[in-house]
Parts: structure tokens; sequence; C-alpha cells
């Protein structure tokens, strides 16, 4: 189990988790007839560094700090999905998006299951939240990160955050999808 | 003038109709906020779904 924040700050921060966040596929033009795909993810959790989160709140919103350009300004905002982890091990998680994924053995001490659930398994990472928290245990897939833009975050952040990953576990994520990312392929 | 109308018919609209670019009004520091258990629904039973919107430009 993983200790959380409940308290909402007004910024986006490292470890913020968040719900039904949209991801544009595409948007295309063609005849006058506008078409936008979008997934909508239950669940994210924000993987961009807190510290280029700060500078950037700092910088783009704050009248404390008078700027004199806009280096310290993100385009967008890296984040990953949490799936509910009985789907994963079913390796049902992504049917809605007609997308098969790898099953897990059902034996409950299978290695691989026990792998995952021990944050053995590079690619995944297993969480599950104090009693307070309602969100079943779930499982971040690396290999799903994607961006989001800034400032719709930041306007999501009211209502649509539900708790952030205390500093040290957050560290461990965010050190384990920066190793995952940075995987060598050795033959 | 824009009057608050999308330039476009929209066939279907999702569920964020609004233009995700824009601007709160400036805030002057990091304002904190306890979360009630007003809205303690279970999060994360669902599954990524997809959405496609088609709208003509008038």
């Amino acid at each position: 189990m993983i200790p959380v924040r409940k308290t909402r700050i007004s910024r986006i921060s490292q470890g913020d988790i968040f719900r039904d966040v949209e991801y544009i596929e595409y948007a295309t033009e063609q005849s006058g007839i506008i078409e936008v795909s979008k997934i909508v993810f239950p669940l994210v959790i924000i993987l961009t560094q807190d510290c280029d989160l700060e500078q950037d709140y700092k910088f783009r919103w704050s009248r404390k700090y008078k700027r004199k350009t806009e280096d310290k300004f993100l385009l967008s905002v890296l984040v990953a999905p949490l799936y509910n982890a009985e789907h994963v091990y079913l390796g049902e998680h992504l049917s809605e998006l007609d997308m098969r994924m790898t099953q897990f053995p059902k034996k409950k001490n299978s290695s691989q299951l026990r792998a995952l659930r021990q944050n053995k398994n590079p690619r995944y990472h297993y969480l599950e939240f104090p009693s307070d928290i309602p969100i079943v245990p779930s499982i971040v897939d690396f290999k799903h990160y994607f961006s989001v833009n800034v400032k719709y975050l930041k306007k999501l952040k009211k209502t649509h955050f539900i708790c952030c990953i205390s500093e040290l576990y957050r560290e461990d994520i965010s050190q384990r999808f920066a190793s995952f990312l940075a995987r060598i392929a050795l033959p | 003038m824009n009057d608050g109308k999308l330039p476009f018919d929209s066939q279907y609209v999702g569920p964020s109709t609004q233009s995700q670019l824009t601007e709160p009004a400036k805030e002057s520091g990091e304002k904190k906020e306890i979360i009630s258990g007003d809205e303690m629904r279970l999060y994360g039973t669902g599954k990524p779904e997809r959405r496609i919107i088609r709208a003509k430009i008038t």
C-alpha cells in the first residue's frame, strides 16, 4: 500500500492522479468535416519532474514572479495510464479499444503475477491505495505513456484530481519509468 | 466577433466540448484544499474508451 496526499494544491504535481483524462489520437479536416478521435483514460499519473511543473506554474500563473521570457514554460505534461489490475491480469484492460494484451497466469502464486505485484517487471508498476482512497488496485503501464497539454490538465485539476502519491513513492515510480524508457535491448 | 458559439455545426459532441486551451484567470499563489468525501465513487474500475467527434465547419 502506498501513502498518498489527499490535499489538492493549485498546481500540477508529479505523482498526481487524475481521472478521465483525454488523449487526442488525431484531428483531421477533409471537405469541411473535422474529425477528432480521442481516448478517455479512467486514471493517469503525472510523471513529469516536479521541479519543472513547479517552475511552469510559478512563471505561467503566479503574479509574484514577473517573467521576462517564457523559458520555464512546459509544452506538455508526461503521464501514464493506470489500469484496473484485475483487467490487466486477464489481458482485457484495452478491450474497448479492440486491443488484446498479454494475460497473466490465473494462479495466485504464479511467478509472473508475483513479479508484477512486487514491481519486478520493468514495464509495470503495481499500486494499492489506502482504504480511504477510492481507487481499485491498479497498474501503471510505462509503455503507454503520453503527453497532455499543460493548460488542459491545470483546468482539470479542480474536478478530476483524486490524490497525489507521497514523495518517496512517486520518486520510485519516476525512477522506474526513467529506467524503463532508457532501457537498452541487448542481444 | 465570437459570440460564444462554436464555429461549426456539431453532429456529435463528447463530454468535453470546451476548448482545452482556455486560460483560467491568473492566480497569485498555490491554494490548498482538502478533498472531502463527497465523491467516494470507486475510480479505476472502467477501461479506456475511444470517442470520435465529427463536426462540419460552417
